[in-house]
């Protein structure tokens, strides 16, 4: 697991420049064009994208998912599935995943914890590559002391370990929010967590890329033809950040998803009874550590996770791919 | 002879004013780092947590600055300092045992990868990498507790959950308790490794000097592991030392699933606890841990790249 914001991300940044969309082989298509077709016939990530809707569908849909396959809701407690001794009993007919500790069936947590993924896994990167863009946007445009300013804070929220800072703010918010209200307890505190820890990166890369864009040629001749700052961002520079940023958002919101479970893991993130992923490990875990054999509860939770995170990070690398920015372009 | 003279002390000079301007702006940070986890965990909070350093911000700036003061824990009568100093070593141990594999396991996988470019063991080791970058690690800590673990283990061969003695109180225990820890901490990093340093090893391989080693006619082994690899290797190993919060974050999880009492049990049990102070010193202290860390990479890198002085 990646417990910085995205490795990949930061691979992807270290390979360089902005991206060549050099394809020898179809010679008349506009470079959107040709990314989309790449992006069409790599069949993983087509697959991925399949992968992502259907968790987007059962994550909305819930109640009626769990209806389908018959279980009972993800609160409910089924005292006559926990045995003399008070331990859950393993998958069954009318539970396929069995039952968690206190006799909750672990199916219809688990489709319910989809939703909390992809809440903070898309609103906690959406946030924070709308912040990140404005920042990377204005340090990376005007320079001077804006930059340094900006960048200056960027660098200080780097220095801390993700894990830790979440940790901290998670403890202090936990309590009674954070704010003055803004940011509620639970679900609200760790979005903000998520979006706090991730957009510095996404400020990077925009400034380094506008910094870079700002000395072309395309650019200069606007300016020379007069345009203002505000057109030259917005018509110019803008545009050309578009295909990096949705290739960075795609691969924030895997590593956004795996912080929020390792927060409720650590019992700072969402707050009980919401069925969560993080939180179903963590029950788990102590009872596997108290030499209980349940391993249903620990098992599925962690598959659904490691599914989810690995279905944006496949769609993301095949992003990359199609960029050109992989290095295995033709392979 | 003078003017070579002359150009060892020019760079002498160029080493020492990069080192000095970096050193500034690692105090800067350092100041900054403090100010930002006042803001956080005392200006942001509408529940005020308790604290247990001087009140108002520059009481706090001067406890933290003055008198090394980061807080502390009345029930224990230690300082969250001590607290952390003596929790240090297990840390440590996880840490750098971990970011040692990643490496030792990264460099075959990413140099073989490279070589075999578009084929099937390319992908295949691509793909698995990302695979285990999506894996929780607290997920894979408590599945490997499961199978391996001598106490709840289904195969029970190593030592699981609790088992950590210090280096010095019992070597031998030290490294066994410390096998599966350092392969979970270890296994996404090296993913991470694998997949840079596939990478590096492309562009490398693509460079004049391996041809001219081709051409001379070097073995294509001794091209692909003495001048390629030779040259990408040294940016994974910057790439550890820039990632020690990840792995520093990634300890804390793997500490609270094997109960290693190291820094990051520490501050997981103070949420536990609600002893408000340790968490907050934690995060402060491990920041400014980050920081000197950085400076030691960055002016190790300088004096080894004479190119990084003019950055």
């Amino acid at each position: 697991m990646s417990t910085g914001p995205s490795q990949i991300l930061l691979d992807a940044e270290a390979s360089g420049e902005p991206p060549v969309v050099a394809f020898a082989d179809t010679p008349a298509l506009s470079p959107d064009r040709l990314i989309w077709r790449r992006l069409r016939s790599d069949r993983v990530a087509v697959r991925s994208v399949g992968v992502i809707i259907l968790l987007l569908l059962i994550a909305i849909l819930a109640p009626l998912v769990v209806d389908i396959f018959g279980v009972t809701g993800p609160n409910v407690r089924n005292p006559s599935t926990l045995n003399s001794f008070g331990l859950p009993s393993g998958p069954s007919f009318s539970h396929p995943f069995g039952v968690d500790d206190i006799g909750r069936d672990v199916l219809a947590r688990v489709i319910y914890g989809a939703r909390i993924a992809l809440e903070v896994g898309i609103f906690g990167t959406v946030i924070a590559v709308v912040v990140g863009t404005a920042i990377g946007l204005l340090a990376g445009f005007y320079g001077g002391w804006i930059e340094t300013l900006l960048m200056g804070a960027v660098d200080v929220l780097l220095a801390f370990p993700v894990v830790l800072l979440g940790l901290g703010i998670g403890d202090a918010c936990g309590g009674g929010g954070c704010a003055g209200g803004a940011i509620g307890p639970g679900l609200g505190t760790v979005i903000f967590i998520v979006a706090l820890t991730s957009f510095p990166y996404v400020a990077r890369i925009v400034r380094r890329r506008v910094a870079s864009l700002r000395e072309r040629e395309f650019v200069l001749a606007a300016r020379s033809l007069g345009a203002s700052s505000g057109r030259i961002l917005y018509r110019e520079i803008a545009p050309n950040l578009l295909a990096p940023l949705i290739v960075y958002s795609v691969l924030l919101v895997p590593t956004n998803i795996l912080l929020e479970a390792a927060l409720s893991f650590l019992h700072v993130g969402i707050l009980p009874p919401t069925a969560d992923w993080g939180q179903m490990i963590s029950a788990a875990g102590n009872d596997i550590l108290s030499g209980n054999s349940a391993w249903w509860y620990l098992v599925f939770p962690g598959l659904a996770l490691l599914f989810t995170v690995l279905a944006f990070n496949l769609l993301g690398d095949g992003l990359l791919g199609a960029l050109g920015r992989r290095g295995q372009t033709d392979g | 002879m003078d003017r070579l003279t002359a150009e060892a002390e020019d760079d002498d000079l160029q080493m020492a004013s990069y080192t000095v301007r970096r050193i500034l702006r690692a105090i800067l940070l350092l100041v900054l780092v403090s100010v930002l986890t006042y803001v956080l965990f005392t200006v942001l909070p509408d529940a005020n947590p308790p604290q247990s350093v001087a009140p108002g911000f520059f009481g706090y700036m001067k406890d933290v600055f003055l008198h090394f003061n980061f807080g502390y824990n009345h029930p224990s009568h230690q300082s969250v300092l001590s607290l952390v100093l003596t929790r240090l070593p297990a840390t440590l141990s996880l840490v750098a045992g971990a970011g040692l594999l990643s490496v030792a396991l990264a460099i075959p996988v990413g140099v073989i990868a490279a070589t075999r470019r578009g084929t099937r063991v390319d992908r295949v080791a691509m793909r698995t990498a990302l695979a285990i970058i999506s894996m929780p690690v607290f997920w894979l800590g408590l599945i490997v507790l499961y199978l391996l673990a001598s106490d709840v283990g289904k195969l029970p061969i190593l030592p699981g959950a609790n088992s950590y003695a210090g280096l010095t109180a019992d070597p031998g225990q030290w490294f066994k308790s410390l096998i599966l820890p350092w392969l979970v901490l270890a296994a996404s990093q090296a993913a991470i490794y694998s997949r840079l340093l596939r990478g590096q090893m492309l562009e490398v391989m693509d460079q004049d000097y391996i041809r001219t080693a081709r051409a001379k006619g070097l073995s294509e082994q001794s091209v692909i592991w003495r001048h390629g690899a030779g040259a990408a290797v040294p940016g994974v190993v910057t790439a550890l030392g820039l990632d020690i919060g990840a792995l520093l974050g990634g300890a804390v999880l793997t500490e609270t699933v094997f109960r290693i009492h190291g820094v990051g049990l520490l501050a997981y049990h103070a949420v536990l606890r609600s002893d408000f102070p340790i968490v907050q010193g934690t995060v402060l202290l491990a920041a400014m841990f980050i920081v000197v860390v950085s400076l030691i990479v960055d002016i190790g890198n300088a004096w080894l790249d004479p190119r990084v002085r003019f950055a």
